[in-house]
């Protein structure tokens, strides 16, 4: 194991490899920490180079070969931002490089990635955060403050969705005008994916292609699964079964556009046995994208978002009630006599009127997930304290997605075990 | 349901209830006191089916003994209102859409809805391409309340005096006299179908009503028991996923399921069908919401270069030529809710038509088919979710590929 020789002062040295839109955008954040500098960035395809140097200057290393930047002992952090066929093995060479890693979601493209990286995270002492910033967000930390203390009672269902309904949305992503196998390299981008000829929409659009992306499941499940996670403390689901189709955007994908997934999660100490359903839908028929996960519990609902936690609570009936419309009047007198014996009749009154409440949590305006997470993953170089989105953590929320896709595809339950965090 | 659905029987003209059954004395008192002391009253169904002087039945039992009377009650050339679910088991709808056929008795099943102005709207407004092409359908039922969760009332006097225990399990296995057991019989498998034969059933009717559709070609549910742990053997949260294949002008879709005894906020059930161009729900009344295709797919372009967006943007505008933003540039986002008139009650209406196809002989739209339709996938993800297993379903032949 390696020795973290970076101070709370000192400056932290970045590089990007992967410089799409996600890439570039995780850049910018970490660039508003204090003492981040941005030292070189990677790409298949030169323009994305280019877009670096005007965006961050001439004097910005750039190269097609990740390795270069990986070789260099003047970088201390990597942000790794590839198409997801290439999270897993860039990570972990940058941990056996004694780079610190910030790898985005989801950490592996398919589950037998998952244990080798939690190895090179632990061999190489380096901090690797995983790249779903609900993680960081304050609301989802409100959100696991409420559950822990009751608010919601016994959870017995954890519904979450995100709905979009735009050709960007559903990742027809642009590709631009010059590419060509001059400027692309190609067979960087393929990696350990199928060789095949040059095609360069599969590269800017390698969501929709299971040789390099991991479909909604990859993309957005992990979202949810993080936000799950981190609210209930829950290590992860016995079963995963998920259906769908490719019901709209027929572009030459091979990956659904609708998603759906039913989830047997069992007790554990932080939570009673509850049952998941995860909905991703590109064709959602809203005019706004909508995204949510709403927590249901024996003595409340609190549905929590990007933007706020909503907590809806009624407290459980004070007497059952009855059915006896159907007995004689002799009986139904009888039975209001005893009914009345064990359950007193309250005199209505002001007092009587259940309280029905429903409490909102904003976080403040200033705060954003995205930002707040990777100010964490830069205070967690500085103190040597890693943030709870760790290797284990990514390979449990990752996991289950990923068979979400295994039983989609092989058209079955998948049995997993959240504790080994291994496929059954 | 079964004086609820008299009380909606007698509530039509030119129909008088005869005869009444029950397996418990006070109800058949009960029944004398709301309808009048010259009520024939019985334990024994088969002393009602054997009266000439009756022309239909209503078929209210605990789930187990559906089939069963109805059948008799068809051989006996009586026409037939049962409750749903049809069934209890699937291997019974074969003989019910068999004994429909070759007596030629009108059977139709109880889910209302079929019969509902506000299923009849939701048809028209799907059929009409109001959301465009559907993809996914998403229902609920969710429930918070002991007598949500089937925790019915039991009578003071109930004895093995008052009761006809053996005649209440009839097929169930035999055992001792447990008044529980009859008087909330929804939470025990021996009588009841659990929520997927209370509730799924109502959806999967109302679903295959407004689509068209006959049944999905896959099924796989979950779900356990969460709160109401009062020996019931059925669970209280239950969820569904079902693969509807492409049928005549409707495209295939996915269905998702959800019934939750234990909904701590609130009470209410409804259905979600999602389309290409819009969202129309359905509850009391029928809401759509249009949102129409972006007319351009937009750009991702902010990590091109400068030379190269600008090339991008240049194709772009060729292609898509940049509208004016003018007033009539705005989309519209409309919802349109239709409402039933006050008072509407479908459970009237499902009667209405029952009677009015008593006397003209034509078929109901409900029925024996349609009620194996809708309980067949119903009751097969009680099998999914107490076996953990996906099952396969044909719902044209309407059995289990194996």
């Amino acid at each position: 194991m390696q020795q973290n020789t970076i101070s709370a002062n000192d400056r932290i040295r970045i590089a990007l490899i992967g410089c799409g839109g996600m890439g570039m955008g995780d850049t910018r954040f970490a660039l508003t920490v204090p003492g981040v500098e941005l030292a070189a960035c990677a790409d298949v395809y030169d323009g994305r180079l280019k877009r670096a140097k005007e965006l961050w200057g001439e004097s910005l290393f750039t190269t097609r070969d990740y390795r270069e930047i990986l070789n260099r002992k003047d970088i201390d952090a990597v942000i790794v931002a590839t198409p997801d066929h290439w999270h897993a093995p860039i990570t972990m060479q940058a941990l056996a490089a004694g780079k610190h890693v910030y790898c985005e979601k989801p950490m592996i493209h398919s589950v037998s990635e998952g244990k080798p990286v939690i190895a090179a995270q632990k061999q190489s002492g380096r901090i690797l955060q995983i790249g779903s910033q609900y993680a960081s967000s304050l609301s989802f930390l409100k959100a696991r403050d409420l559950f822990r203390s009751g608010a919601i009672g016994e959870l017995n269902l954890v519904e979450a969705w995100l709905d979009r309904n735009t050709a960007r949305g559903a990742w027809q992503y642009s590709i631009p005008p010059d590419a060509s196998e001059q400027n692309i390299d190609w067979d960087r981008f393929l990696g350990k994916a199928p060789k095949r000829p040059f095609e360069p929409i599969r590269l800017f659009r390698w969501r929709n292609y299971n040789d390099y992306g991991t479909g909604v499941a990859g993309d957005l499940f992990v979202h949810l699964y993080t936000g799950i996670h981190t609210v209930t403390g829950a290590l992860g689901p016995t079963r995963v079964f998920a259906t769908g189709g490719l019901r709209f955007w027929k572009d030459g994908r091979d990956a659904p556009d609708v998603m759906l997934a039913l989830i047997d999660y069992p007790r554990t100490a932080n939570h009673p046995e509850f049952t998941l359903s995860l909905k991703v839908n590109f064709v959602s028929g809203l005019a706004a994208e909508s995204f949510g996960i709403r927590f249901v519990g024996s003595e409340g609902v609190m549905a929590t978002t990007v933007g706020s936690v909503t907590l809806s609570r009624t407290p459980r009936e004070t007497e059952p009630g009855y059915s006896i419309g159907t007995f004689a009047k002799a009986v139904q007198e009888q039975f209001l006599k005893e009914y009345r014996a064990k359950y007193p009749q309250a005199n209505p009154s002001a007092d009587a009127i259940r309280p029905e409440k429903t409490e909102r949590y904003q976080p403040p305006a200033s705060h954003d997930a995205h930002r707040e997470h990777h100010e964490n993953f830069y205070r967690a170089i500085r103190t040597n304290k890693p943030h709870f989105e760790d290797a284990a953590f990514g390979l449990r929320t990752a996991g289950p997605a990923l068979l979400s896709n295994v039983s989609y595809f092989e058209r079955r339950p998948v049995l997993w075990d959240p504790q080994t965090m291994t496929a059954v | 349901m079964g004086m609820g659905d008299t009380s909606s029987a007698l509530a039509q003209t030119g129909v008088k209830l005869t005869a009444v059954c029950d397996v418990y004395q006070g109800r058949l008192t009960r029944s004398r006191e709301l309808w009048g002391n010259d009520l024939f009253t019985t334990r024994d169904y088969r002393e009602i089916l054997s009266r000439k002087d009756i022309d239909a039945v209503v078929v209210a039992t605990p789930d187990h003994w559906h089939a069963r009377i109805a059948i008799e009650a068809m051989e006996a050339g009586k026409d037939v209102y049962v409750e749903k679910p049809m069934m209890q088991r699937i291997s019974e709808g074969p003989g019910l859409v068999a004994a429909q056929k070759k007596t030629g008795r009108i059977l139709q099943v109880g889910s209302q809805r079929v019969s509902s102005i506000v299923y009849q709207k939701a048809k028209d407004l799907i059929d009409a391409g109001a959301i465009g092409e559907l993809n996914l359908v998403e229902a609920w039922w969710d429930r918070n309340s002991a007598i949500g969760a089937w925790q019915y009332s039991l009578p003071p006097d109930a004895s093995t005096e008052t009761i006809d225990w053996d005649h209440f399990l009839g097929h169930a296995p035999k055992r001792s006299f447990e008044p529980l057991r009859l008087f909330r019989w929804r939470n025990y498998k021996d009588y009841g179908t659990g929520v997927a034969g209370d509730l799924f059933v109502h959806l999967f009717s109302g679903l295959h009503f407004i689509t068209g559709a006959i049944g999905p070609t896959r099924v796989l549910s979950t779900g356990g028991l969460r709160f109401w742990k009062d020996g019931r053997d059925v669970p209280d949260v239950m969820l569904g996923l079902y693969d509807y294949p492409a049928r005549g002008k409707m495209p295939a879709f996915n269905l998702a399921l959800r019934v939750n005894f234990v909904n701590g906020a609130s009470e209410n059930s409804g259905f979600r069908f999602a389309g290409s161009e819009g969202v129309l729900t359905v509850g009391g009344g029928v809401t759509v919401s249009k949102s129409p295709r972006e007319s351009e797919p937009g750009y991702t372009i902010d990590t091109f270069p400068k030379p190269v967006r600008e090339e991008f943007l240049r194709r772009h505008r060729e292609k898509y030529p940049q509208v004016k933003a003018t007033a009539d540039a705005i989309r519209p986002l409309t919802e349109e809710r239709y409402n039933p008139p006050r008072g509407y009650s479908d459970h009237l209406d499902h009667h209405r038509v029952f009677f009015e196809s008593v006397r003209s002989r034509k078929p109901v739209v409900e029925d024996a088919v349609f009620g194996f339709r809708a309980a067949g996938p119903a009751l097969l993800s009680n099998i999914s979710q107490s076996d953990q297993k996906l099952f396969d379903w044909d719902p044209e032949a309407m059995r289990i590929r194996s």
